[in-house]
């Protein structure tokens, strides 16, 4: 990014204006400010009206000695959403709580917790998806616990508790905070060391709902099953609390982890201020190359600008290295006294613990004028109250982005939000339709508690702590199937009416919540002789990352893969300083299996089902920084990657590609444009990571025999899955292109479904995404990298694109219109 | 949708164990028809308890449990080492409680057990609960053994019986190990531990004081060959142990339940060979009672054998 970066001049390209004028004070001022000047930079602008506090009385039967902590620490009244939870916790029933930032929502699991303690020995078990958010709730619990002198025992469990202190833990804790994955591998299997504590345990919470979702949520939701299940065998019953950040369907989240139907409270009782929100694209600083701006530049100055004015800043930007980055630019300019204590900080993952407390409680005191952070500040923590919020890159779901823009906010002054957007292509596309995330009701999250193969790992992990009954109940699969084969392999044994664990294994440690179930890649430094683990890669996407030759990228960084063990899970990678990045050719053969639910007119067809999916990598392209010129190309060697999943696909009808294609070459080439910008869209609209999604374009119906993609040459070429090149003029069968976005999940996590029913709005949004991409012929940001020599073609790869989505749309023809 | 083994065989095909498509698995209905054929055949192979009782020269104490009871008159030579008589034990011993008292011998019970594995946590189960107990000059090994999950309790039952009568267990590893997982599978029995436990001498943790000095590690088939001048000879590896159990169950095959037997009660010798050498008056002055006579631990029998503490958390 230098040249950008010089282009902007970082340190001294202060408007002019900035110096003549005193700086106003306040966040009216900032808005005002960041308004000027001639360039249209604010592509989107929102006003949040502030909303006044709806206050309750504490409830009646609220213990007297917690209603006296909580005025010694200035709690005279409770929010209405607060004393609404107590009411649905306290009558016992399971209950979600779906509240913005910053609105005391510990209160709504704390009050019922802590007043059950106290009167008769009930305990709680809470869990949170990072350690750091469970060594907070200790801390808070114990503040509430000295104001009231209350005697209530919090503590942490997870893999930092000493060995002599988890006895302790375990007989004593009223509440014990803990995290998902210690449940799982260290809690669980254990049980009767807890039993004690699963005797009398009264109360889950579950903060930090809307994280648990795709994959990771779908674990989690197995999880509570099986703590359900322990909990059954000592005879208790405990009511759950779900607390959610704004999501969309925070009910139906809570209800699938659950298996149950959940009371929800979802109207926040907190005062709030104004807010203004505002999406700023970078201004362009190479218009030949149409190069913006680096997001870095702009985020620098807003945040420079806003600290110059006394407004209380935070950062959030998307990797560690940006945080650093970014924090040295500010320090630079506002800590250069080292005489004088710090008025910048970066917070992030990695750092100790003590130093993260040591930021937080200056953030909190107000002695900090700026904090740049990672999503480690999104959740829980409370840092105070902040004027300006500045989102360095979109985090790349609605919902994070509101999430993060809540941490601005005080009750008396307008707080500030600003979305800088990166050269990204979502980023970009974002920058042109600002009401998407202005307007937009925050994103849907999915699980799917019976995925079989996540299922399964949970019925072993299950049938390890208890022994199945006959007859017992668990997810969505017929017990006596699972158990069956379970016992086929050995791992399990009937006797009498009892399904018994016999193998030899802890099967919870061979299961891992938070990645799927082959085994990640480790990526290992070889430079100068060094063997450090950098990074980790999933097993999916693996073989699109790590082949020999690729260049690996971490925080930006180039590394080069020297050397893969397949079977040993291990990259040998080395520091370079190519000027290049490597993009996988592969070619993804989908079959379809079994098609659930379809929907077609004149033109097109689009369907979802289950689908075969064959991965072959089959070689590289090179890839020039910033001109995405093709400079090489390299074999790859790797076996095939099977999978069996859901897709959603849209394919056309012979006669209507007949008719708008002169070739069926061309049809090819747009449909693989056209499969690039779908794919965005899809991501954007289903809250999933863009690799959580695989895109490929074949043969459309069962007997699919050739796939297509973007060959060494950059053109659009279809294979057979042999690898040899297919001519798709003499296939001998009618030329059925189809688009296919596919789960890239083994089995599925639940984006197809949802993707079919979105259709519409995906098509709708893709045809945007290309149409009113600045580019004259198609670039990286909607159709994907576009050859030179395409740019003079009649039918360019962006008009190609567009014309097969309005083609799969029903509106074919519309774009020559447009 | 096709049914559950398909599904889950074309997910776990390409989930790393490739298969190719002709070999899917069998329908489910196939295989519930094999399953209730091999069960019919495994009941009729499977040796019935009082058969196997009399095999192994025991008795039926409790359905699918068997106990067999061995008795060494003392004293008894093992290997190099003198297992003394009852009282000189005690007090060559010089065992001395928390209390200060020194037990009786008597009021000895040696413990170890045999596991369907190493992992611990409540899935894992002691399906051999081996005892021992010096009275009237003999040490009276007592075994216990699961032919199914039915015999557990009464087996657990036994236990907490002798628990409650004796003063003082010596094991061999036996506070990370063998007491948590019997203590684990009690109360998934929903057996009552005592409130009380005896007293708990861990010979892995006073031989690693005092032995250990020179040794490769600190296994109890080490300190057999260098405490004890001990060679197993035609011993069972315990890592084959889970493995036989499993065979066991599955197929009814009870070849191997002898020889677990014999593992096991060489185990409860050694814990009573061991406590007579740490108890020798010299043993503190000379930690190796014995110089390095037996082979050294190139023995894969030593190699093979991983309980000890070390490998566990």
């Amino acid at each position: 990014m230098g040249h950008v970066e010089g282009a902007l001049d970082l340190f001294h390209d202060v408007d002019p204006r900035e110096h003549l004028r005193p700086p106003a004070r306040g966040s009216e001022a900032l808005i005002e400010t960041l308004k000027r000047g001639d360039r249209p930079r604010i592509t989107g602008e929102v006003v949040v009206p502030a909303r006044d506090g709806r206050h309750a009385d504490f409830p009646p039967g609220l213990d007297p000695r917690l209603a006296g902590a909580l005025r010694e620490r200035g709690i005279l009244s409770l929010y209405s959403h607060q004393r609404e939870a107590w009411d649905h916790v306290t009558a016992g029933r399971d209950t979600v709580v779906v509240t913005p930032t910053a609105s005391g929502k510990t209160l709504c699991y704390n009050l019922p917790v802590i007043d059950a303690a106290l009167k008769g020995g009930a305990k709680a078990l809470y869990l949170f998806p990072t350690k750091a958010l469970s060594q907070d709730q200790v801390a808070e619990i114990l503040e509430l616990n000295a104001a009231g002198n209350l005697g209530i025992r919090a503590y942490t469990f997870d893999g930092d508790t000493p060995g002599d202190a988890r006895r302790a833990v375990r007989t004593r804790g009223d509440i014990v905070v803990s995290n998902p994955d210690m449940l799982h591998q260290g809690i669980l299997p254990h049980h009767t060391k807890w039993a004690q504590f699963f005797e009398a345990l009264r109360f889950v919470v579950i903060d930090e709902l809307h994280t648990y979702r795709g994959v990771f949520g779908s674990h989690v939701s197995n999880l509570v099953r099986r703590l359900k299940r322990v909990c059954r065998f000592y005879k208790s019953n405990p009511v759950l609390i779900f607390c959610s950040a704004t999501i969309a369907n925070p009910r139906e989240l809570a209800e699938k982890l659950l298996g149950g139907p959940v009371a929800a409270v979802t109207e926040s009782g907190a005062p709030s201020g104004r807010k203004h929100l505002l999406v700023w694209n970078p201004p362009i600083v190479n218009p030949d190359l149409g190069i913006r701006a680096s997001a870095r530049s702009q985020s620098t100055r807003i945040a420079r600008l806003a600290i110059r004015m006394g407004l209380k800043t935070i950062v959030f930007a998307n990797s560690r290295l940006e945080v650093e980055v970014l924090t040295k630019y500010l320090k630079d300019m506002y800590d250069r006294d080292p005489r004088k204590p710090a008025r910048i900080a970066a917070y992030r993952g990695g750092y100790l613990p003590t130093e993260r407390r040591d930021k937080e409680a200056k953030l909190r005191a107000g002695r900090l004028d700026c904090v740049v952070s990672t999503s480690a500040l999104e959740l829980g923590m409370d840092i105070g109250a902040l004027d300006v919020c500045v989102l360095n890159a979109y985090p790349g779901t609605v919902a994070g982005a509101l999430q993060r823009f809540g941490r601005a906010g005080r009750r008396q002054r307008t707080a500030v939000g600003v979305l800088v957007c990166s050269s990204d292509p979502l980023d970009q596309y974002l920058a042109r339709n600002p009401d998407f995330f202005l307007g937009a009701s925050p994103e849907h999250a999915r699980i799917d508690p019976d995925q079989l193969l996540i299922l399964m790992d949970h019925i072993r992990c299950a049938a390890f702590e208890l022994p199945f009954e006959e007859g017992e109940r668990f997810g969505g699969v017929r017990l006596d199937e699972a158990l069956a084969y379970l016992a086929d392999q050995g791992v399990v044994h009937r006797d009498g009416a009892r399904w018994h664990w016999i193998a030899d294994s802890y099967p919870a440690n061979s299961v891992s919540l938070r990645s799927i179930a082959e085994g990640n890649f480790v990526v290992i430094d070889v430079t100068d002789g060094r063997k450090d683990v950098i990074a980790e890669v999933d097993y999916s996407s693996a073989a699109l990352t790590l082949y020999e030759g690729a260049i690996y990228l971490v925080q930006a960084a180039p590394w080069q893969v020297e050397k893969l063990d397949w079977t040993g899970r291990k990259a040998f990678v080395r520091a370079t300083s190519a000027d290049y990045y490597t993009d996988a050719i592969d070619y993804t053969k989908l079959k379809q299996l079994d098609e659930f639910g379809a929907d077609e007119h004149a033109d097109a067809r689009a369907g979802h089902g289950e689908v075969h999916v064959v991965r072959r990598v089959a070689g590289y392209k090179k890839i020039r920084y910033y001109t995405h010129e093709n400079v090489g190309y390299g074999q790859v060697r790797l076996p095939d990657h099977e999978m069996h999943t859901t897709a959603v696909w849209w394919e056309a009808a012979p006669q209507a590609l007949a008719r708008e294609f002169a070739t069926r070459h061309d049809a090819l080439g747009g449909f693989l444009g056209a499969a690039s910008a779908v794919h965005r869209i899809a991501a954007l609209l289903s809250l999933a990571e863009p690799h959580d999604i695989g895109r490929a374009v074949g043969d459309g119906g069962p007997e699919s025999v050739w796939s297509a993609a973007a060959g060494a040459d950059g053109r659009a070429e279809a294979r057979g899955l042999d690898g040899a090149p297919v001519d798709v003029r003499t296939t001998g069968k009618p030329f059925r292109p189809t688009l296919y976005l596919y789960d890239n999940f083994p089995g599925g996590i639940g984006i197809a479904a949802p993707l079919f029913d979105l259709r519409d709005r995906v098509l709708d949004r893709a045809i945007d995404l290309v149409a009113h991409c600045p580019c004259r012929h198609g670039c990286p940001a909607c159709v994907g990298p576009v050859l030179a020599v395409d740019e003079q073609a009649k039918l360019t790869p962006k008009a190609a694109a567009l014309r097969v989505l309005h083609l799969l749309h029903g509106a074919a023809g519309k774009e020559r219109d447009s | 949708m096709s049914d559950f083994r398909t599904r889950l065989g074309r997910l776990t095909g390409q989930a790393g164990e490739s298969r190719p498509p002709a070999a899917l698995p069998p329908s489910l209905a196939e295989r519930l028809a094999r399953l209730r054929t091999r069960a019919a055949e495994i009941n009729a192979r499977r040796p019935i308890d009082d058969e196997l009782a009399r095999t192994l020269g025991g008795t039926v104490v409790a359905p699918a449990l068997l106990a067999v009871e061995r008795s060494f008159s003392l004293p008894y030579a093992h290997g190099e080492t003198r297992i003394a008589g009852a009282g000189t034990v005690a007090e060559g011993a010089r065992l001395s409680l928390a209390d200060g008292a020194s037990p009786r011998a008597e009021a000895l019970l040696f413990l170890d057990t045999e596991t369907s594995g190493l992992a611990g946590g409540t899935g894992t189960v002691a399906f051999v609960l081996g005892l021992a107990t010096i009275r009237d000059d003999g040490l009276v090994a007592r075994q216990l053994l699961m032919t199914g999950f039915r015999g557990e309790r009464p087996m657990l039952q036994q236990l907490v019986a002798a628990l409650h009568k004796h003063r003082c267990i010596v094991t061999f590893n036996g506070k990370s190990f063998d007491l948590p997982l019997l203590r684990a599978r009690a109360r998934l029995a929903d057996l009552e531990w005592p409130g009380e436990m005896p007293h708990h001498l861990d010979l892995l943790h006073v031989t690693r004081r005092r032995l250990r000095e020179g040794w490769p590690d600190c296994r109890l088939r080490t300190a057999e060959e260098r405490a004890l001048g001990y060679a197993r000879t035609d011993d069972l590896p315990g890592a084959e142990v889970p493995a036989a159990w499993q065979r066991w169950l599955q197929r009814g095959d009870a070849s191997p339940l002898p020889r677990i037997l014999d593992h096991n009660r060489e185990d409860l010798l050694s814990l009573a060979g061991l406590l007579a050498v740490l108890a020798h008056p010299t043993v503190r002055e000379a930690p190796l009672l014995h110089a390095p006579r037996a082979p050294p631990i190139a023995s894969p029998l030593a190699a093979q054998y991983p309980r000890v503490i070390g490998v566990r958390p």
